[in-house]
This record gives C-alpha cells, sequence and structure tokens, in this order.
C-alpha cells in the first residue's frame, strides 16, 4: 500500500476536505436557488397584480368614456334629430297636403337617420365591444369619430392580418390608443392624423402620426404629467415598447411594438 | 456511457448546451472504442488522452459557457478553454514521452471543471415552476463536479503499488457510473410534458 503514513493522512485530509466542500457547495447551491426563486416569484406576481390593475383601470376609463361618448351623442345628435322629428311633426299642416307630404319624406328620413344612430350606439355599449369586433376594428371606430368632428382628417390604416391578440392586451392596446389620440386631439393643434396597424410575422406595430405643433419628448417625459408615463407602464405590463418622436414644430410620431 | 448517450440523442435538439454533452459522449465513446482495440493489439494507448483531454474540456466548457447566463462566468469559461487548450497544445509539443499518462492535463482539468461546475451551480438561474431537483443543469453540474473531485484525489497520488492503482482504479469506476448515471438523469428532467402545460 502507501510507502510512506503521511500519504494516508493526506489522502484522509483530502477526501474529509472535498467532501466538505461537496456538501457546502450543494447546501449554498439550493439556498441560494430558493432565495432567487422566491424572488423571482414575488416579482412575477408584482407584475401580474400591476396587470391586472391596469386592466381594471382600462377597463373603467373605457366605461368612462363610453358614458361620455352616450351623453354627447343623445344632446348632439340623436336629440337634434328627435327635436327635428318633432318640430316637423307640430308643423306639419294637413290642409297642404304637398308641403305635408315633403315633411312626412323628411321625417322618415329623419327617424330611418335616428334608428341608425341608436343602432350604432348600442353597438357602442356593450362591454366586451373589443373582444367582439376586434381590436382593428375598434380603432377604425375611433378614428370615424375623430374625423366625425370635422376638426381632423384622420386616416387609418391596415397592413398585414391582424392576428389573435389576448383579450386583456387588446383592451390595454385599445386604451393605449385612445390616449394617444386623446392627447394629439388636446394639445397637437393638428390637421392630420395618420394611424397605421402593420402586422408582420413576428411584430404588432401601431403607429400614429400627426402634423401638429409637437413637443420636446425627453423633456415631456421627465416631467410630472402622468400621461406619458402611464403609457410606457402599459406598454410595459403587455411587452411592448413605446417610442415617441417629436419636436417642436415638427408634428409627433408615436409608436408602439409588441413581439407577437 | 452508451445508454447516456443513446438518451441524450432524444434531447439533442433540445438546447445548445445538451448538443455539447451528446457531442462529448459521442468522443468519449470513440475514444474508449479505440483504447480498447489497442489494449488488445498491445498497443500504447495513452497518446490518446494528449488529444482526448483537450477536446473534452472543450465540450464540458462550451456546455457551460452556453447554460449559464452570467457574462462574468461566460467570459471566465472562455478564458479558461483558451487556456487550457494551449497548455495542452504546449505540451504535447513539449513533451517528448507523450506515450505516457498525461497526469499534469488532467489534473489541470479537473481542477478547472470543478472551479467551473461550482460557479455553474451558484450561478444557476431559478425557474418559478421547477423544484431545482427537477432543473437538469442542476444534476449535470452536479453529475461533474462529483466525477472532478474524485478524480482530484486519485490524481493527486503516486500510483506506482499495484493495489493501490486497483483501489484508484475502483473507485475511479464507480465515480464514473455515477457520473453518467447523474448525466442521465440530467437528461430525463429535460422532459418536455411537465414543461409545456406548468
Amino acid at each position: 500500500m502507501f510507502e510512506d503514513k503521511k500519504e494516508y493522512i493526506l489522502l484522509i485530509i483530502l477526501s474529509t476536505s472535498i467532501l466538505i466542500f461537496l456538501i457546502s457547495v450543494v447546501i449554498v447551491t439550493i439556498t441560494r436557488y430558493k432565495v432567487k426563486q422566491q424572488a423571482l416569484f414575488e416579482e412575477k406576481n408584482l407584475l401580474q397584480t400591476q396587470f391586472s390593475q391596469t386592466l381594471l383601470q382600462s377597463q373603467i376609463e373605457i366605461q368612462e368614456q363610453t358614458l361620455q361618448h352616450i351623453s354627447r351623442e343623445l344632446h348632439d345628435n340623436l336629440g337634434q334629430v328627435a327635436s327635428l322629428i318633432k318640430i316637423n311633426l307640430t308643423t306639419l299642416k294637413l290642409n297642404e297636403p304637398e308641403k305635408a307630404v315633403e315633411k312626412i319624406e323628411h321625417t322618415k328620413d329623419l327617424t330611418r337617420q335616428l334608428i341608425a344612430d341608436i343602432k350604432s350606439l348600442s353597438v357602442s355599449l356593450g362591454s366586451d365591444r373589443i373582444a367582439q369586433t376586434g381590436l382593428a376594428k375598434a380603432i377604425e371606430t375611433e378614428v370615424e369619430r375623430l374625423n366625425k368632428t370635422g376638426e381632423f382628417v384622420a386616416i387609418y390604416e391596415l397592413k398585414g392580418a391582424m392576428p389573435e391578440i389576448d383579450g386583456d392586451k387588446s383592451l390595454i392596446l385599445y386604451r393605449m390608443a385612445q390616449e394617444v389620440l386623446n392627447n394629439m386631439v388636446k394639445h397637437s393643434e393638428a390637421k392630420h392624423i395618420n394611424i397605421l396597424l402593420h402586422v408582420n410575422e413576428n411584430l404588432f406595430i401601431l403607429a400614429f402620426r400627426d402634423d401638429g405643433i409637437g413637443f420636446n419628448a425627453a423633456e415631456k417625459m421627465n416631467a410630472s404629467g402622468a400621461g406619458l408615463r402611464n403609457l410606457k407602464n402599459r406598454a410595459t405590463l403587455i411587452n411592448a415598447q413605446l417610442h415617441i418622436h417629436s419636436l417642436p414644430g415638427n408634428g409627433t410620431e408615436i409608436t408602439i411594438e409588441m413581439p407577437l | 456511457m452508451v445508454i447516456c448517450f443513446a438518451i441524450s440523442m432524444f434531447y439533442y435538439m433540445r438546447s445548445l448546451s445538451t448538443k455539447m454533452i451528446t457531442w462529448l459522449l459521442f468522443i468519449s465513446i470513440l475514444t474508449e472504442i479505440i483504447v480498447e482495440i489497442c489494449k488488445h493489439t498491445g498497443r500504447k494507448y495513452y497518446i490518446l488522452y494528449h488529444f482526448f483531454t483537450p477536446i473534452e474540456y472543450l465540450f464540458i466548457g462550451l456546455y457551460f459557457y452556453h447554460s449559464v447566463k452570467n457574462k462574468t462566468f461566460k467570459s471566465f469559461c472562455l478564458s479558461s478553454i483558451i487556456f487550457f487548450l494551449l497548455i495542452c497544445t504546449i505540451s504535447i509539443f513539449l513533451n517528448y514521452k507523450l506515450e505516457s499518462f498525461p497526469r499534469f492535463i488532467s489534473y489541470l482539468e479537473c481542477f478547472f471543471l470543478l472551479i467551473l461546475s461550482t460557479l455553474s451551480l451558484l450561478f444557476l438561474d431559478p425557474n418559478t415552476d421547477k423544484a431545482i431537483y427537477k432543473v437538469s443543469d442542476f444534476w449535470f453540474s452536479i453529475a461533474f463536479l462529483l466525477f472532478n473531485s474524485s478524480l482530484f484525489i486519485v490524481l493527486f497520488f503516486n500510483q506506482n503499488d499495484k493495489v493501490i492503482k486497483e483501489i484508484f482504479s475502483l473507485i475511479n469506476l464507480s465515480f464514473n457510473c455515477l457520473l453518467y448515471f447523474l448525466l442521465i438523469v440530467g437528461f430525463l428532467c429535460l422532459k418536455t410534458k411537465r414543461n409545456i402545460f406548468y
């Protein structure tokens, strides 16, 4: 066997050291893994909570906007048409048949318009409107609304086939689109707004461009205003990226890019 | 070793890191076949290990390189591979006794692998859905760590005595079996059924 006793001792010391080393490595590894796993789990939970909160907030905001829209429509459109119908009917003179027929025809047209408006309003009342009509259609409706105001020329373009996007993500994307368009309406002083929805194999791109007064994007992002920060937070929650290009006098371009 | 290689083939396409182990097993099997042929024909076979050791380290090093995400570890891994290959090349050119067992190179390899496997265990990325014993990289690292620990002791001593040589060969054989057993466990942890649904 070993020629020297020292070699036996060395073998024992070396083996024991290696054994202690191995046990320590395994214990440290398992402990570290569990700590890291717990931290990751908590982070995941936090993200999920934030996502749910944002989703809820988006739903409430959409509901509020829908109510405002209904109120405006009832007052400005449906109310006006109904009033016209009432005026037509009260001023109807049966002893003047020609004029009466003309008025009745006009009243029929107004009634038809009223029914169509009520139908379109009822569509916008549905709580799962985006899920039913799809994100692309919902954005198109927003663009139609913008055009109806007569203050803007909004052009909407869809490139590529719309993919199936998770309902919650669609809602957040729709809310982001609304937020961007609202900001453009309120602050941009633009005349033309272009909205492009571009879908390719692995990327969903929603781009907005206006010819308004623009702003200093870097300054606004750092400012206390919650609008842009909200957009950025929402983008993060759906794993999307938000790009804002704007300079005073040069219009604004906002892009939302989400991997599919 | 053959069973381990056969199992590894099922998971070959899973990731770049598992591909490295599959290739390592393939080269090990080839080397062992040549060694056996040499033993039967009475030829000297230790020269093979002068070439097998750097290749083995290259593949294990690349496995660790691809399995750990930490950038510092990755650069250390690459540096150690380059350094080791350089030492091996120098050793082949300077060593006039290529027919003897490359003890220094094997010892250096063993030392480096001990460091790499320890660090890879410490940098192991957590998975929220899996306990540590279900992570394949944990078993691969443990396999290399245990095997190289035993080799570290075996290579440390001069094995002039026949009895010692036999005892150490037996220890080496047992740890070899343990290595392949743990590698198989690691490969079986790659089974996707659970990964897809959970």
